[in-house]
């Protein structure tokens, strides 16, 4: 069978070609191909250019199966900005890549886990939407934690 | 072939191609990261240690519902008591140990964990041998604790060694009417009648009940299943084994045999009451592993026999075990911080090592409990 190219397109309308075969190990990918073939161009309206692009090289990687968690964990890490993970953990729920959606939401969590409270609602632009005495009911009752 | 529509995913990826502006991509995600999906927080909300998830309910009212409802979060762990009022948790997945400080701590005498309810463990605290008795909920993840209304009646020396405890479908069981005393004539155990003390976590109150006795139980903890608790008991006049049986709603006591009435057999802890596959089942431990006895319509069946070299992880007749949900058998050694993990079903254990501060001292342990790790809060379960 001859090598298939696939075409992704980002939000902001920039095309990317992908062989099929390292394409479907998206699963919505795959499922897209199964169904009908997906000939044209597929449409992802919620990942921008930089991060399709980041997927696309992660999906072309030319890993042994063995060294595989090594190299996810190492690419995650070399990206280790938490808005960039966040895009890229979007992007991988979107197109249904466990590991790369793992080892993102991994690193993430490990970034933030000693973060203040300030610190976390900065870092992922969490609007404060509790009163100061809802905030302090549970400082209070959860002491030990902060 | 036709779109199926449980493919909601595909949707949301070939659906909304028409953005309606070309906004500049800064903006764009500014506005995109105030909305991140919450598929990808609970993936990393999940690989939170308790602390930070604690700490992170204060950051939104979305952020507290999320980590409230966490499902993935309800880790099996595992409690291990070592001495008088050491307590610990074990994650066997992770094969983590967490040392656990609870109220009291520090002025008690020794301590039993009685049972659990939704991730909330139900602590009897003695402060010495014939003091008060404490009832404490504690939620071992939070640390959340309540105190409970104490003992309706004061009870006698004889009484508190003898006392057993249990605790099912919210309601804590305590009988402390018979009374036993170790030399081999003395016969003061077989009182006819004594009295059970009931707290119900509903109603906030204690009632006293009594019930026919004569015998001496081997367990001092009871054994909870659908609403029934169940201890192993000895009846001394012609040395019978049996188990009794507690309907905890009705208040019924009733008593059913045994796998095997074979004295040698029930030589404690060897031998352990439990649940498998939502059946009362029996393990009776050798020195080369142990047998699985599982009760079926009133009759008992050996139903697994597993070869175990346990004499290897540390000292013989000095065990304990406790049957988990799900198959699976813990038994942890005397003498060593070894915890072996046997699955019954699947015929292969594990050997865990946990914390190495937990050894067993040679008179005080307790067994090994099982608890599903919950945000709930002791004042869910019990509003008094």
């Amino acid at each position: 069978m001859s090598k298939k190219t696939l075409t992704l397109m980002s939000k902001d309308k920039q095309l990317f070609n992908i062989e099929e075969h390292l394409a479907v190990q998206s699963v919505t990918i795959r499922n897209m191909v199964k169904e009908d073939g997906a000939s044209s161009v597929i449409p992802l309206p919620r990942v921008d250019s930089e991060t399709l692009a980041l997927v696309i090289e992660y999906l072309n990687r030319q890993q042994a199966p063995e060294e595989d968690e090594d190299y996810v964990k190492k690419f995650v890490d070399e990206r280790g900005e938490i808005p960039t993970l966040l895009e890229l953990a979007q992007a991988a729920l979107d197109l249904d890549i466990k590991k790369l959606m793992d080892a993102a939401c991994m690193k993430v969590a490990d970034l933030i886990k000693d973060f203040t409270l300030e610190e976390v609602r900065e870092a992922l632009r969490i609007e404060n939407d509790r009163t100061p005495e809802e905030e302090k009911a549970i400082r209070d009752e959860f002491q030990w934690a902060f | 072939m036709a779109y199926n529509n449980d493919d909601k995913r595909r949707k949301a990826v070939c659906g909304i191609v028409a953005e309606p502006t070309t906004k500049q991509t800064k903006i764009h995600e500014s506005m995109e990261n105030t909305n991140i999906p919450d598929e990808v927080l609970d993936n990393i909300l999940s690989r939170l240690s308790p602390k930070p998830l604690m700490r992170f309910r204060c950051a939104s009212k979305h952020w507290n519902r999320l980590i409230t409802d966490l499902n993935s979060r309800s880790r099996r762990m595992i409690l291990l008591c070592y001495g008088r009022t050491h307590l610990y948790a074990f994650d066997p997945k992770h094969q983590n140990t967490v040392k656990l400080t609870y109220p009291f701590e520090h002025q008690i005498y020794k301590f039993s964990i009685i049972g659990t309810l939704l991730g909330i463990v139900l602590l009897l605290l003695e402060e010495n041998i014939v003091g008060p008795r404490i009832f404490i909920l504690y939620n071992p993840l939070t640390r959340a604790t309540k105190k409970l209304p104490g003992l309706p009646r004061p009870c006698c020396v004889t009484a508190a060694i003898g006392s057993i405890y249990g605790f099912s479908h919210g309601n804590i069981v305590t009988a402390q009417g018979f009374c036993f005393c170790p030399s081999s004539n003395n016969r003061c155990y077989n009182r006819k009648v004594f009295s059970f003390d009931v707290f119900s976590l509903k109603n906030g109150s204690w009632t006293t009940r009594k019930a026919a006795g004569g015998y001496q139980f081997v367990d001092k903890v009871g054994m909870s299943l659908n609403g029934f608790l169940h201890w192993i008991v000895l009846w001394p006049c012609d040395d019978k084994f049996k188990i009794m049986v507690l309907d905890v709603m009705k208040m019924v006591v009733t008593h059913m045999d045994g796998p095997c009435l074979t004295k040698q057999w029930y030589n404690p802890p060897s031998s352990v009451l439990g649940t498998l596959h939502g059946r009362l089942c029996m393990s009776i431990i050798w020195r080369n592993g142990f047998d699985v006895w599982v009760k079926e319509q009133s009759k008992w069946s050996k139903q697994y026999s597993i070869e175990l070299p346990l004499y290897r992880y540390g000292r013989e007749n000095d065990r304990d075990v406790c049957i988990l949900e799900e198959g699976k058998i813990l038994v942890k050694c005397g003498g060593s911080n070894q915890i072996i993990m046997c699955h019954v079903s699947e015929g292969y254990y594990e050997v865990f090592k946990c914390a190495s501060e937990i050894r067993l001292a040679n008179n005080y342990k307790g067994k090994p409990f099982e608890y599903v790790e919950s945000l709930f809060s002791p004042s869910d379960i019990c509003n008094v």
